[in-house]
């Protein structure tokens, strides 16, 4: 018998992507009690909030959001989990992988970047989104705050630009790492930015004129501008357009750039020889 | 098959501005390779040897896209190394000398559906393909988790994850260094088998008498540069032996025109 020539039937994207949800999910639940210290993670910090928004009170600056200040760092959270989602995988991924030798195994299957990229998203994305909603469960249950569901809704299509931004910036962060192994700045700028310039915790107004101006730089900016305007507001969809409008802005020239980066930064790593190296 | 032309590979430091963040192994440029040709056809076993840092793993890394060439060509059949990667990577089974490179919180069995699916089967093609190969490295019924395999079961697995698309070269990287002498020997025959079943098959390895007992064609690197390209009959014919041919050939000194 002689050894085919052609190569077998190639497996699909979505194949491919199933593979590697499955892989992550054997691997996430082989580290079960990660999973169940998170619980107590949500019940201590929805409820830490909860009792700041007692001493904060009804402050001036949160008076045009409804619900006072537990949903409005609610609202904040959300959107700082969606950021970290974005920013933290794909550099930590490329970590995991060099770490344990398997970044140069993979990248030597004809599997392409992307597709790499978007398989080891699903678990991180689905465990986020099981942990925001256990936030928002426990918000309602033991301390009876619920936001409108036609706000969730109009909502999502803000937080999945979001997630684009931030995955794009994440990339970036990836990017660097397969040249430096350790440390990034990408991440910590863009999580402090999201956190301090564009009021994750805190109202922008309560900040400097100058740092005001500055914060409309930061895409979380829109996003927590937009969805507390849904969810707290009673915003409806056309309200948020212009927010959607600068995010889709930010996605279309992050999202290939960072793309081109990566790939740039593998190409680089493959003439010095240092794919393997962690 | 496999056509290495000419290659060269210089390991050079990062440029000044990259130097504080770029951290390599190299602070002047290194010659790895020095102009290497060779080729290996379907049906042939070559074996790549060398000492310590002669340029085996880098040609490897190499013909497997891992590692860009500073010059030269690498071609399979009509595809060129730089330009068709993604097909190039669709044809060559890869085993690494490192024994990492496997998930070890996953089984072994969980590792080749796994990669199965990355090097292009479908997911029912995969399972069963693992199956057949789990049968063929001697791995069947031992199925765990990797962190509890030993290493020669690790090296096993390696192989079998090189063999899941059956690809037309298969490229080993001292896939004998971990096993048992009987283990050695299966593998020699399966290595002979594949051969025989068309493959191409590069091996690089330590082990001169395995070198020359498997290999059909020997390709000797010294510093970098080809010593000795020859078959494993010219080697044979040596009175001293192959082995001893081979031992002779890496440590004696080039001749000078």
């Amino acid at each position: 018998m002689i050894a085919q020539t052609t190569p077998p039937p190639t497996a699909s994207i979505f194949g491919r992507i199933g593979a590697i949800t499955r892989r992550d999910m054997t691997i996430e639940k082989s580290y079960h009690f990660r999973l169940f210290l998170q619980f107590f993670n949500a019940i201590f910090t929805v409820a830490t909030f909860f009792f700041l928004s007692k001493l904060v009170g009804s402050s001036e600056y949160l008076q045009e959001y409804r619900g006072g200040y537990f949903t409005f760092a609610l609202v904040g959270v959300l959107v700082t989990q969606s950021s970290y989602l974005g920013l933290r995988t794909f550099s930590a991924t490329v970590t995991r992988e060099q770490d344990a030798g398997t970044l140069e195994v993979l990248l030597s299957t004809p599997t392409r970047l992307p597709t790499l990229m978007a398989g080891t998203f699903v678990i991180p994305a689905a465990f986020t989104a099981i942990e925001l909603a256990l936030w928002f469960s426990i918000a309602a249950i033991f301390f009876d705050v619920r936001f409108p569901i036609t706000g969730l809704l109009i909502g999502l299509p803000l937080l999945i630009l979001t997630l684009l931004v931030f995955c794009s910036i994440g990339i970036f962060s990836a990017a660097f790492i397969v040249l430096t192994k350790r440390g990034e700045p990408f991440t910590l700028v863009a999580s402090q930015a999201t956190t301090f310039l564009a009021g994750a915790m805190f109202p922008v107004a309560l900040l400097p004129g100058y740092l005001q101006v500055i914060a409309h730089m930061v895409p979380a900016y829109y996003s927590l501008t937009g969805l507390r305007s849904v969810l707290l507001g009673g915003a409806g969809f056309v309200s948020i357009i212009d927010e959607m409008l600068v995010l889709a802005a930010f996605a279309a020239v992050f999202l290939p750039l960072s793309l081109v980066a990566l790939r740039r930064a593998i190409r680089s790593a493959r003439v010095t020889g240092t794919l393997a190296n962690y | 098959m496999l056509h290495v032309d000419h290659v060269t590979k210089v390991y050079k430091p990062p440029p000044p501005l990259l130097r504080p963040f770029v951290r390599t192994a190299v602070k002047e440029p290194v010659p790895a390779l020095k102009d290497v040709s060779f080729q290996v056809e379907r049906g042939n076993i070559v074996g790549l040897v060398g000492p310590n840092g002669a340029g085996k793993t880098t040609i490897i890394r190499v013909i497997t896209t891992l590692l860009t060439a500073t010059s030269g060509t690498v071609t399979l059949d009509d595809l060129h190394v730089d330009r068709d990667g993604y097909e190039f990577r669709r044809r060559i089974g890869l085993v690494l000398s490192e024994d990492r490179g496997l998930y070890w919180r996953l089984t072994g069995r969980q590792n080749l559906d796994f990669f199965g699916v990355m090097a292009g089967l479908s997911r029912a093609a995969a399972k069963r393909r693992t199956t057949e190969l789990m049968e063929e490295v001697g791995l069947a019924g031992r199925d765990k988790l990797v962190f509890g395999y030993s290493a020669g079961m690790r090296t096993r697995l390696s192989l079998a994850r090189a063999l899941l698309i059956d690809p037309p070269l298969l490229v080993l990287d001292e896939p004998t260094r971990s096993l048992d002498p009987v283990a050695t020997r299966e593998v020699g025959d399966m290595l002979r088998g594949l051969a025989a079943r068309g493959h191409a098959v590069l091996l690089s390895s330590h082990r001169l008498d395995e070198v020359a007992d498997v290999c059909t064609k020997v390709v000797a690197l010294v510093g970098g540069a080809v010593r000795f390209e020859g078959t494993a009959a010219e080697l044979a014919a040596d009175q001293a032996g192959p082995t001893e041919a081979l031992v002779r050939l890496l440590t004696q000194e080039p001749k000078t025109a």
